[in-house]
């Protein structure tokens, strides 16, 4: 818990946007560094999910993950998207596109703009300084695995025979484990942060993707709306696998879904390292990625093979991508545990009674008022819209993933036999699980309700982003970004003037170390302090060298920062 | 870019118009337009009203873990596991960065009735320290074992009823 900590995630976070944008440079390219600046989440989330997949197949393949491995593999990764490029021969791209003016905004895009600012501050400083320990499945396996990877930059299968899900893949490990590097320990209360530069970047890549698509009055609130649902404003900061997977998953289904419309080769290779990047951090990512094909597949069904072989192509990508963990879990025999659900795939099909439970409580957990009031709600609302404009590529992508997506979820628990049909963490994944759906159905509705608005064949002799709303209340201009400027100033002004609303004490940031304990001795420590030590043995030791000069009653005593104190006793 | 700060008509790169979709009649598009501006409006309202709730809860927690100390960032409930805070923090201190250890569980340790939970925990606990199933490993804990086992073991941190820290004898 060191500033050194928070300095290290900034580096490592910025190395994961340079790396992402290494391979955005090599499948996509852009002509203008704004078009940069505007997809520079996406670069980010391909970054973390190349990355994840590339040191998986490393440390299946018994080539060690250090610091030194993942600087080159970034080095790879920017370098083969360099080479790509070059030998297409595409142009070196200019600062900004002829006539380029800096964005204007109205001032109720700029309310809502400001309340994700805030969001996104608040959100790094909730869980800034918690410990892991109440995270079950983070200190039962994550971590664990984590901090292997860390410490000895292999795989061992005797420790992951011990470890509970030990099958599950460990790309989200090897980003832990990076961060580890970054940090300059095994510090798992910062490793809270690293979440939040994953949250940001899932903002930044959606907004990016659906801004120059999606009008702003339609898509801020919608992306506002769903962050603040009370179950991601719960879980977004916990060290797990399911929020980013559900980030990757929803990127990856977003781009899919701009796919069916605009039929540019680099969205579908960006949605097979995204899928592939979800699919190595929890195994759910391969099911989403079906669910995603099947409707790319259904609303491209009458383009017939010009269609579905690209489709087919990213599939199979996505597959080959995620081989190395699954042929390194084959190959250790049972001891690990295999990755399928309880019932086997076949198995499932014996336990048919539990279908209609499953489906029952997916379907009840999506529309779940309690955990993301709306977001399922909208995003049907936004396909039935998206049809009745006749906008059917878009509207059937929408509705064929979320019935898929539904099916996939339905099947996972209907499956694993062991899930009682409830809502409860303790008892079932379901409101994990739904969550991917869930973020992945808040990034498809405003391009929905967008082609509903625009939805017609006149589109193209009309404004890209008709407004929808009087231009009298959403006029645009350049000073509503001070609405935005007070947005981003709220936390550090609030450390200036030492105040925050719900009674914090503000103030600058706090650090915790050894020394709070120094600080604050227990009473029967009055006695003459001699000193602390990290271990007993290093304890003894100072102990036996002030016995040795004559001190007296010298005891040995741990405190409460994980160090052990020696003291000599009053009488 | 238009005058007016508005996006131009049409631009370069600008997504294609879908193909295929008729004309919309006038009404049609009213009432495409009053449902889009409704969703919007749920939208709205919902991030109006639940924003305070989120940064409530954000600066609430932050409240609870900067009060933390080091024991409640790093041990988990005692109601969870009694054991982290007396014998693998105790373990932990004795046990230097490269050392190796078993862990035994005896008759008495039903991991399904057990509501300690630190068999999982030191596994991730006292890395780099390693797990080993070696008879040789220097450093034991054992979970409900009997006086037998016990008895070859220089005991050093102990939870009654839960596991044992120590050293073999021999």
């Amino acid at each position: 818990v060191t500033a050194r900590a928070l300095v290290g995630l900034v580096v490592l976070n910025f190395f994961f946007l340079l790396a992402g944008a290494g391979v955005l440079w090599g499948i996509r390219g852009w002509r203008w560094w704004t078009e940069l600046a505007r997809l520079a989440g996406l670069a980010y989330l391909l970054g973390l999910g190349s990355l994840m997949v590339l040191m998986t197949a490393e440390l299946t393949a018994g080539i060690p993950v250090t610091a030194t491995t993942i600087v080159l593999d970034g080095a790879v990764l920017v370098a083969a998207g360099a080479a790509w490029r070059r030998l297409r021969g595409d142009r070196r791209p200019r600062l900004v596109p002829e006539g380029w003016r800096f964005p204007r905004l109205t001032v109720f895009v700029a309310l809502f703009l400001a309340g994700v600012v805030v969001y996104i501050e608040a959100m790094f400083r909730s869980e800034r300084l918690a410990g892991v320990v109440n995270e079950f499945d983070s200190w039962a396996f994550w971590m664990p695995k984590a901090e292997w990877i860390y410490f000895f930059g292999h795989l061992d299968r005797g420790v992951f025979e011990l470890l509970p899900n030990g099958s599950y893949p460990i790309g989200l490990s090897t980003l832990q484990a990076a961060a580890f590097h970054a940090m300059g320990s095994a510090d798992t209360t910062s490793l809270h942060a690293q979440y939040w530069f994953l949250g940001a970047g899932f903002v930044a890549a959606a907004a990016g993707l659906l801004v120059e698509r999606v009008h702003a009055t339609i898509l801020v609130p919608v992306l506002l709306a769903v962050l603040v649902a009370p179950s991601l404003v719960a879980r977004e900061m916990i060290t797990y696998a399911d929020v980013p997977l559900g980030y990757l998953g929803a990127v990856g289904v977003l781009v899919v879904g701009l796919w069916v419309e605009e039929r540019k080769d680099w969205q579908l290779a960006c949605a097979a390292l995204l899928f592939a990047g979800a699919s190595s951090t929890k195994r759910e990512g391969l099911l989403f990625a079906a669910a995603v094909l099947v409707a790319a597949f259904a609303a491209s069904f009458g383009d017939g093979r010009r269609s579905w072989r690209p489709l087919l192509f990213t599939g199979g990508a996505v597959l080959a991508l995620t081989l190395p963990w699954r042929i390194w879990l084959a190959a250790g025999g049972t001891g690990i545990g295999s990755d399928a659900p309880e019932s086997g795939y076949l198995g499932s099909f014996r336990h048919l009674d539990r279908v209609w439970p499953s489906l029952r409580l997916v379907v009840r957990t999506l529309f779940d008022q309690d955990l993301w009031p709306y977001v399922a709600a909208l995003a049907v609302g936004a396909v039935l819209l998206a049809a009745l404009a006749g906008a059917w590529r878009t509207a059937v992508f929408g509705a064929v993933y979320l019935g898929a997506a539904v099916a996939a979820c339905s099947w996972a628990i209907w499956s694993n036999t062991s899930l009682t049909f409830s809502e409860d963490d303790s008892l079932n994944p379901i409101v994990r699980l739904t969550g991917t759906t869930i973020l992945s159905l808040a990034v498809l509705t405003p391009l929905l309700l967008q082609v509903a608005w625009t939805g017609s064949r006149r589109r193209a002799l009309r404004p890209a982003r008709p407004s929808p709303g009087p231009d009298a209340l959403v006029w645009r201009s350049l000073g509503a970004w001070a609405i935005v400027l007070v947005g981003v100033l709220s936390h550090p002004g609030s450390i200036v003037l030492g105040y925050s609303r719900s009674g914090l004490p503000g103030g600058v940031p706090t650090f915790p170390s050894h020394a709070d304990c120094v600080a604050h001795a227990p009473g029967d420590a009055r006695g003459h302090l001699l000193g602390y030590a990290d271990s007993y043995p290093e304890a003894f030791e100072l102990r036996r060298r002030a016995l040795s000069r004559g001190v007296r009653n010298v005891e040995v005593q741990p405190d409460d920062c994980g160090r052990v104190r020696v003291f000599a006793g009053a009488s | 870019m238009r005058a007016d700060g508005a996006p131009p008509l049409v631009r370069e790169g600008d997504p294609a118009p879908p193909r295929g979709t008729p004309e919309l009649g006038l009404w049609r598009r009213r009432i495409l337009r009053v449902g889009v501006a409704l969703c919007v409006a749920v939208a709205t309202g919902t991030a109006v009203l639940r924003l305070d709730d989120a940064l409530g809860i954000f600066d609430l927690r932050a409240d609870l873990n900067s009060s933390l100390t080091y024991a409640g960032r790093t041990h988990t409930h005692p109601e969870w596991s009694p054991a982290p805070g007396t014998v693998l923090e105790t373990a932990r201190l004795w046990m230097p960065r490269d050392a190796r250890y078993r862990v035994v569980y005896g008759p008495a340790f039903d991991a399904s009735k057990t509501g300690d939970f630190s068999h999982q925990l030191l596994y991730e606990f006292l890395l780099p320290r390693r797990p080993t199933t070696s008879r040789t490993a220097p450093w034991v804990f054992c979970y409900g074992c009997d006086q037998r086992v016990l008895a070859g073991l220089d005991v050093i941190a102990e939870v009654p009823g839960g596991p044992v820290f120590g050293r073999p004898t021999s």
